[in-house]
């Protein structure tokens, strides 16, 4: 169920819708500019929203910049069964959206969840991959701090307590986006409703909590979450020789800093990290300096 | 909350679903207790009871376990507010608090790491009217 997009949510994302079926669902997506592509991906609990403020920053820049939603998320198709939320899922329709959209040479910007899904296809598809760009996220199957909670993140996805703040709640839009970004005076009414747009019934939201639920929790649970895809990404990782932009918040407390310097070491053709005063949404805090951070960093390699 | 047998005609009520689970065995101690403390059996898929409890409202739910062939039992649950024939439903935070309720109860009775400390916190940040803000 998708409402008409309210004027002040138009006004801030004043961009030509697309669709695409996708593995037989549809997908919704952003393509703007012309030039070199850049495909902006985004996690939980957002959608292309997210990108607003690059996308005019890129194409001005002389490149075309591509956006999906994920399937279950955003203006994409978002069926009710949990059949289509995998990990393996979201990797096999960007694969696909990139071939049907025969899409060459891409730049990836990869945030949150788009981490292992975009790199679970530079891995697969490292011939068609440029560059990428890697801000608050991961690749392995080792649990962060935060991730070990209790308090708040393990009980915040628990069986029941998980559906009735995710779902009937809706406690990650109305609460989650602004405790982790450091600007909370950017996060205003009106940007929430632009969160609050994309996901406006208890259905829809279920998609929330499937995505804490593929994290893994250490040595258990091992088949219910995406473990064994995050194992071999990580396997990977090493001989992944793209050109690696790495960019977090100092105040990442989902993704701590330091996985900024892991990425770096593993990387074999990572730049140092950048940090800048950012949390999670890192492109709420930054989108200007990571915009314009991206651009130098596609500048230089194309110098090379 | 309490457990009940509710002395009403079922037929004259309508089942409103309010919560789903689909996952019970993401943390397992919660399928566990589901099993335990209600006598849970997968042979009562087929005909078994179901159960029901109030909560302090007066509101009465049913509990509806499921279960999927080659998962364990149960997988998961559907919680429904029963709904006097065409009476509109109650509005979502009067349901909310009742379901809160639940969940102390649920939180309560898994235990070890789930403590009702930890549910009250994390309401407290996510903003839950009901949850009790815990003492510094």
């Amino acid at each position: 169920m998708l409402m008409e997009m309210p004027a002040n949510v138009r006004k801030q994302y004043p961009f030509q819708s697309h669709c695409v079926k996708i593995n037989g669902r549809l997908m919704h997506y952003l393509d703007e500019g012309a030039g070199e592509p850049i495909l902006l991906l985004h996690g939980n609990p957002t959608w292309t929203f997210l990108y607003r403020k690059f996308i005019p920053l890129l194409t001005a820049a002389g490149y075309r910049v591509l956006s999906p939603d994920l399937i279950g998320l955003g203006m994409s198709e978002k069926p009710h069964n949990e059949y289509f939320y995998s990990l393996l899922h979201h990797t096999s329709n960007l694969e696909q959206f990139i071939t049907k959209l025969n899409l060459q040479n891409v730049n990836l910007v990869l945030q949150d969840w788009a981490g292992p899904i975009g790199l679970g296809y530079a891995i697969r598809r490292r011939e068609n991959v440029n560059s990428q760009l890697l801000m608050s996220t991961w690749a392995w199957t080792d649990v962060s701090p935060f991730h070990n909670t209790v308090f708040p993140w393990r009980m915040m996805h628990a069986p029941l307590v998980g559906p009735y703040l995710l779902q009937r709640r809706n406690a990650l839009t109305e609460r989650g986006l602004r405790l982790s970004v450091v600007h909370r005076e950017r996060i205003t009414e009106e940007v929430l409703d632009g969160y609050r747009f994309h996901m406006q019934t208890y259905d829809d939201r279920a998609t929330f909590l499937r995505f804490p639920r593929m994290i893994p929790l250490g040595e258990t649970n091992k088949e219910n979450t995406a473990y064994h895809i995050l194992q071999q990404i990580n396997a990977a990782l090493p001989s992944l020789d793209i050109p690696s932009l790495i960019i977090w918040g100092e105040q990442d407390d989902v993704f701590p800093k330091e996985w900024a310097q892991r990425f770096y070491e593993i990387l074999p053709n990572a730049r140092q990290p950048i940090y800048v005063q950012a949390k999670h949404f890192i492109q709420e805090d930054e989108p200007e300096f990571i915009s314009q951070a991206l651009l130098r960093f596609l500048q230089s390699l194309a110098k090379e | 909350m309490q457990w009940i047998k509710p002395q009403i005609k079922l037929t004259e009520y309508r089942r409103e679903l309010v919560l789903t689970e689909n996952k019970l065995d993401h943390y397992d101690e919660f399928r566990q207790f589901f099993r335990n403390k209600l006598n849970l059996r997968p042979e009562d898929i087929d005909g078994g009871e179901n159960n029901f409890f109030q909560a302090d409202s007066g509101r009465i739910y049913e509990t509806i376990f499921l279960g999927k062939t080659g998962r364990p039992y149960p997988m998961g649950v559907e919680i429904c507010l029963l709904v006097h024939d065409i009476d509109p439903l109650p509005q979502e935070e009067e349901i909310d608090k009742d379901l809160w309720e639940f969940l102390e109860w649920l939180i309560s009775g898994v235990g070890g790491i789930w403590t009702r400390e930890a549910l009250e916190a994390t309401g407290s940040l996510y903003r839950v009217p009901f949850a009790k803000r815990p003492q510094v």
